[in-house]
């Protein structure tokens, strides 16, 4: 369920883009050791929305298209 | 009564002197050495061209307008006789012989007992190249250019990653059983949500069953990042349905990216131009899509990567700075104590320099304000003696004394200094001072001076 939870708040591609920001922002020579703990944090919560989107199964998503797929039989 | 057995035989036994199948179709094989087809040229479309040690394939004749099929017959062309035939076409053409093709052979009949009536192609006239179906083609390509739209479906945005399929393919085909194994059994776990809408793949209904499915597609686009139309193989002919005008337009316009996989690697349909992505099979539909799930997932494992690479630099570098600080503070600390010592040693020679240079200025300084006090002080005392010397001489000039010296006298009467006449009258005594005595006298007469 917490799968489910996490997923319904962001995109793949949202949490890819996110993603990708913080990376950025860790290249950055501009980048504070301050904010490496955060950045290391998010980074952490968004690879696991991404790898979870990929290969868990979405319970909700996978009821809905299970229903439309019987009632279009 | 008649014998049982008897009637039995009697109505098992030929009433009429009858013959086999095999001599019956010996018997139509024999009419077809009719001169008419036998090195018959024959203008025809190809379709479902195969080779296999022979060439195979069907001949069609279509009708102009309707373009349904008003004769279609077998055909083939024996292996050497096409390795020939299909070299000198392709020089002429610069194409493969294949299938939608418009040509015209040189056919003779043949009925095989078995396998049934088909021509044998002895030559080929390369001259005829675009067959009607590909100019059909042609004409719906030109169309969907002309009005914008061709390239229109391979403008949709495509997620990063397809896992929502609305899938338009019939149940029990092939193709799709196919993509469906290969979507589930993908070895990298990338999770899919197939939904299947059903529609006829072959035959007449073909356009608007795909159509109606399109349209229920449409319906819950929101559910799905794509659409995909499958089926497998199948004869060419039946790909035909796929070169539709109406059809490929609603492709085109689809609001979701389209991705077709209908046929063979032989066969091109106007789908495969105004689909978004297009593929040559069901498996090579599942295989894209797998491949964007994998794509995703290395890149996020890069992305993982970095993350970590980036953090272990950011300590190391933190480590780094930290022993530079650990090495150089105490140098640092060094430094800065010897610093101050030598400032120490320099104030220490210096001060008392400074302090004897500053009495001496000071002391200087006083000198020159006692001579000036000194100096204003005789000054003052010059003026002051001048000015008394001044008043004195001027007290001496106004004293009585002096002024009587000069002619003056003091009048006085009854005991008081007399300072004009109004103060007298007639007979009145007065008395007179001088330098040196007094007179008595009395006053006869007042003349007061006139006023002016």
């Amino acid at each position: 369920m917490e799968t489910l939870e996490v997923n319904t708040q962001l995109t793949y591609s949202e949490a890819v883009k996110e993603l990708e920001d913080i990376v950025q922002k860790m290249q950055s020579p501009d980048c504070s050791i301050d904010n490496l703990a955060q950045y290391t944090k998010r980074s952490a919560e968004l690879l696991k929305i991404c790898k979870d989107k990929l290969t868990a199964t979405d319970q909700e998503v996978k009821k809905i298209i299970q229903q439309l797929d019987e009632s279009t039989k | 009564m008649p014998d049982l057995q008897d009637t039995l035989t009697a109505t098992m036994s030929p009433s009429k002197s009858s013959i086999t199948l095999l001599e019956f179709n010996r018997r139509i094989s024999r009419l077809l050495t009719d001169p008419g087809v036998m090195n018959c040229w024959v203008v025809a479309e190809t379709a479902d061209v195969r080779f296999k040690t022979h060439c195979y394939l069907e001949l069609l004749q279509k009708n102009a307008t309707t373009g349904a099929t008003e004769a279609k017959i077998r055909a083939n062309i024996w292996g050497g006789v096409f390795q020939h035939l299909n070299k000198r076409f392709k020089d002429v053409t610069g194409k493969d012989f294949g299938s939608n093709m418009k040509v015209m052979v040189n056919v003779t009949a043949n009925f095989h007992a078995q396998y049934g009536l088909s021509v044998v192609i002895n030559d080929i006239n390369p001259e005829f190249t675009l067959g009607d179906m590909e100019r059909q083609r042609q004409e719906i390509i030109n169309r969907l250019t002309k009005e914008g739209i061709l390239e229109l479906n391979k403008t949709v945005p495509v997620p990063d990653v397809m896992q929502r399929i609305a899938i338009i393919s019939a149940e029990g085909a092939a193709g799709y059983g196919d993509f469906m194994k290969q979507l589930t059994d993908n070895k990298y776990g990338v999770c899919f949500y197939p939904c299947l809408f059903q529609a006829t793949m072959q035959g007449v209904n073909t356009v608007s069953s795909v159509m109606s499915a399109l349209e229920k597609v449409e319906q819950s686009k929101h559910l799905f990042d794509c659409v995909v139309i499958i089926r497998g193989g199948g004869a060419t002919t039946e790909l035909n349905s796929f070169d539709n005008y109406e059809l490929a337009r609603r492709v085109a316009t689809f609001p979701l990216p389209v991705i077709v996989g209908i046929g063979h690697e032989r066969d091109i349909t106007v789908l495969d131009y105004v689909a978004g992505i297009r593929v040559k099979t069901p498996t090579a539909a599942a295989e894209h899509l797998i491949l964007k799930g994998a794509n995703a997932l290395a890149h996020i494992s890069e992305l993982s990567n970095t993350v970590v690479t980036l953090v272990r630099d950011y300590i190391a570098r933190g480590k780094e700075q930290l022993s530079y600080y650990a090495g150089n503070v105490p140098i640092l600390a060094q430094r800065i104590l010897e610093t101050n010592a030598l400032r120490l040693a320099h104030y220490i020679t210096n001060i008392p320099l400074h302090v004897q240079r500053r009495i001496e200025n000071e002391n200087a300084q006083l000198e020159r304000t006692q001579d000036a006090v000194k100096n204003a002080v005789t000054q003052l005392m010059l003026k002051e003696t001048m000015r008394l010397s001044a008043l004195n001489d001027k007290a001496e000039l106004l004293s009585p004394r002096k002024v009587m010296e000069r002619g003056y006298t003091l009048t006085m009467c009854n005991g008081k200094f007399v300072t004009n006449v109004a103060q007298l009258r007639a007979n009145d005594t007065i008395t007179i001072h001088f330098r040196d005595g007094k007179a008595a006298a009395s006053v006869h007469d007042i003349y007061p001076n006139k006023k002016t």
